[in-house]
């Protein structure tokens, strides 16, 4: 499991298939941590700065040619986010996740609509129902900023617009980054964030229907023996 | 209908460029005005019925030839090929698909809706001719479902579109929808399916649970 | 009686006979195919049941004039098709008006009802239908090519263009079929009718999983009945041509359902064996071996008539 304080956890990474590739790393950069999962998969943190030349030279030196995902841990407790690329090398058969922890943001900067709330997207109707031609005119505010990758690899452009529209995590340069992902005429902020809450949200924006009760057994048992302890979160009528 | 009645939403946040823009613009607002009325501006109308022994072999005929929308809107549609082929086969009750709204007359909400998937449940649904059933499959339509807490998933179908039967389950077996459409069928005969007249004799609630949950609307309201 | 008004209700009378003919054959067809599948398929009265939902269909939609003229142009298409070809030889009931026409007045209906179709769908605004109209229309000129010159080869064998004196010279046992005495031109005649009923594999017209229908797309209601109506009359008046042309023509009611259906297998047969043509495949497909038997057929013909 991916520990929250970064120490050393699961195995070494003595015995795995990315020692080689983590002692190279570590010759060249600084490491915050590094451990291994299991055999064939492991986690390097690294600092912010150094992520571009890190990923340049893991792809072109080392082999890892193949971006499997690019997606990000919100860690409300340490005031982070902590985003997470994982590479994958064809010739070790192994996965190396590169883990970047950059300020999470708690107010929404930058952008040009002064008078919309965090987040407001846009897409191709909405522009030119507007009148404004093209998409680079506008940018949606966000909480914090990272450096694009979408030079290294062209498919990272896609993660990168599902970050910012999920948790408010702007890239300058990479391409539509600004347009609507998955979520149409979102107003709010974005949902991903752990200070979002979806359920309260689910209540307000849509109609539930009363009267939805669980019949799941630990709740009912939870109940019967403990009525004084507040409720869990994933259940209760 | 009179000059510029823009009906679309006056939502001064959605202007993301910072100028203020009061409306968004409906597609029909550059058009001459004998072209206008060819794009949607008029509310839907409730038909009544025939009456007499004509009502009852026209549900008769729409009983057993039930034209069913090809549109796979959620997880429900996994259940729709196996109800489509050999071992459960719906063609022999008189159940076809079409791929046109235009020409069905039944739509299937297969689960689980999301904001943007109701935007064209809705647009697809008034194109349909009156009259129309809409089963509604699986518990995210009844109650919100697996997805009752999501952000982005609807809780009650039935408040955007009217729906005729419910089939529950998670997804219902193909048996369970040939069920479905037996109750359906009973509906027709009785004349109770009357979802298209109801939907318009209730337009302006629909249209106001649609549109406070479709915040880019940028279709006419109506989508005949 | 008024003679002609004789003549009018007869033809009525034969138009409506061919009417349910049609359907049924249509749940016959879609019963065979569905069985060919391993399914039970729909009802063999399933043609009516659609057509009479889509006439107490309560609302509709137009697009203009044109729009509405699409399925009257098709179903003056099939009519004329069909009141031009005697179905029956020799009988009163169905002679229809073969006096007043001719092969040439045949193959102008049958392409007339889809270039109305043409206009009516694109007057509709909707992409697909367009799409699907200039792939009908191609499709169409590539088959009317061995179509056009087995007819030639039929009138340079008979001398003649009217439909009845075909039959005519074809009576008299099997050995004076033209599928006998001309083989070449029945094989490129019967290409061509492959194309002509949009089967498979040359359904991509009306292909419902790729354009959603084709040139029908916007049509609904009473317009799409009046389209199926049209289509089932129209498949049996190109039947009884083809009966007509190549295989001896029918003295009896029954012997025009059974060739009919004979000659309506062939299509089923090779429709549920194979998969769906591209359209600028079975361009080429036409242009190449059946215009070259076609050809040979007309080539044929001639020597045989400057022989014997």
């Amino acid at each position: 499991m991916i520990s929250e304080t970064g120490t050393d956890n699961g195995r070494s990474l003595s015995g795995s298939r990315l020692a080689p590739t983590v002692g190279d790393l570590e010759r060249r950069f600084d490491l915050t941590d590094a451990y291994a999962q299991r055999n064939s998969l492991g986690f390097v943190t690294v600092e912010k700065g150094d992520l571009i030349a890190i990923l340049t030279h893991l792809r072109d030196g080392l082999g890892f040619k193949h971006l499997v995902m690019l997606t990000a841990v919100d860690i409300i407790e340490r005031g982070i986010l902590r985003l997470v690329y994982l590479l994958h090398n064809h010739e070790l058969v192994a996965d190396l996740g590169v883990q970047v922890e950059i300020p999470r943001g708690e107010v929404a900067t930058g952008g040009d609509a002064a008078g919309a709330r965090n987040g407001a997207g846009h897409n191709g109707d909405t522009l030119r129902a507007n009148g404004l031609e093209s998409a680079e005119e506008v940018i949606r505010p966000y909480f914090t900023e990272m450096e694009s990758i979408h030079h290294l690899w062209a498919q990272a452009a896609t993660y990168q617009r599902e970050l910012k529209e999920m948790f408010g995590v702007h890239f300058p340069g990479s391409p539509r980054v600004d347009e609507e992902f998955a979520l149409e005429g979102w107003k709010d902020i974005p949902p991903m964030r752990r200070d979002f809450d979806t359920r309260e949200y689910s209540e307000r924006t849509f109609f539930p229907r009363p009267g939805r009760v669980t019949h799941d057994p630990v709740e009912y048992m939870k109940k019967q023996m403990y009525p004084d302890q507040p409720e869990s979160i994933g259940g209760g009528a | 209908m009179s000059e510029a009645k823009i009906l679309g939403t006056d939502d001064e946040q959605l202007d993301v460029s910072g100028k203020t823009r009061s409306t968004m613009r409906l597609p029909n607002l550059d058009l001459p005005e004998e072209d206008r009325e060819l794009y949607c501006d008029a509310r839907p109308k409730a038909v009544a019925p025939y009456r007499g022994v004509l009502e009852k072999f026209a549900n008769w005929a729409r009983a057993n030839s039930l034209w069913i929308l090809g549109f796979g809107t959620g997880c429900g549609a996994i259940e729709l090929r196996p109800l489509m082929t050999s071992r459960f086969d719906m063609y022999r009750y008189g159940i076809q698909p079409r791929p046109t709204p235009r020409q069905s007359g039944v739509f299937i909400i297969g689960g689980y809706a999301s904001v943007k998937t109701l935007k064209r449940i809705v647009r697809s649904y008034e194109q349909m001719q009156n009259p129309k059933f809409v089963l509604a499959l699986g518990s995210c339509t009844i109650n919100g479902g697996m997805y009752w807490d999501s952000y982005n998933t609807i809780n009650r179908i039935d408040h955007y579109i009217p729906v005729d039967v419910y089939i529950a389950g998670c997804m219902p077996r193909p048996e369970a929808l040939i069920a479905g459409f037996g109750k359906l069928k009973e509906l027709i005969r009785a004349g109770k399916a009357e979802g298209a007249n109801q939907y318009a004799e209730n337009f302006d609630w629909y249209k106001a649970n649609q549109k406070r949950i479709i915040r880019d609307w940028n279709m006419p309201d109506y989508n005949w | 009686m008024n003679p002609v008004l004789l003549q009018i209700i007869y033809a009525i009378l034969s138009l409506f006979v061919i009417l349910n003919w049609g359907l049924i054959l249509g749940g016959i067809t879609a019963r065979i195919t569905a069985r060919v599948q391993g399914r039970i398929g729909i009802p063999v009265w399933q043609g009516y049941i659609d057509i009479i939902k889509n006439y107490f269909q309560r609302t509709s939609v137009t697009h203009g004039i044109m729009f509405y003229l699409g399925p009257i142009f098709r179903v003056a298409g099939g009519v004329g098709t069909y009141l031009f070809i005697p179905a029956i030889f020799g009988s009163v009931l169905f002679a229809n008006f073969h006096f007043a026409g001719d092969l040439l007045l045949v193959m102008y209906f049958i392409f007339f009802g889809q270039l109305g179709m043409a206009l009516g769908a694109g007057e509709s605004g909707h992409p697909y239908s367009a799409i699907g109209v200039s792939r009908g229309l191609s499709q169409m000129t590539a088959f009317e090519v061995p179509f056009a010159l087995s007819v030639i080869a039929l009138a340079a064998q008979y001398h003649t263009l009217s439909i009845t004196d075909i039959v005519a010279a074809q009576q008299g046992g099997i050995a004076h079929w033209t599928m006998v005495t001309n083989p070449l031109a029945v094989v490129a005649g019967i290409i061509s009718f492959l194309g002509m009923t949009m089967h498979n594999p040359f359904s991509v017209v009306i292909a419902p999983q790729e354009i959603p229908i084709g040139p029908p797309t916007e049509y609904h209601s009473s317009f799409l009945a009046l389209l199926q109506t049209n289509r089932a009359i129209f498949n049996v008046a190109k039947l009884v041509l083809f009966m007509n042309l190549f295989f001896g023509g029918a003295t009896t009611i029954w012997g025009m359902l059974i060739k009919t259906f004979l000659l309506y297998m062939i299509t089923v047969i090779v429709g549920v064996s194979f998969p769906r043509f591209r359209v600028d495949q079975s361009i080429r497909f036409f242009l190449r071996w059946p215009t070259a038997i076609a050809l040979a057929s007309v080539v044929f013909a001639i020597v045989r008539t400057q022989l014997f």
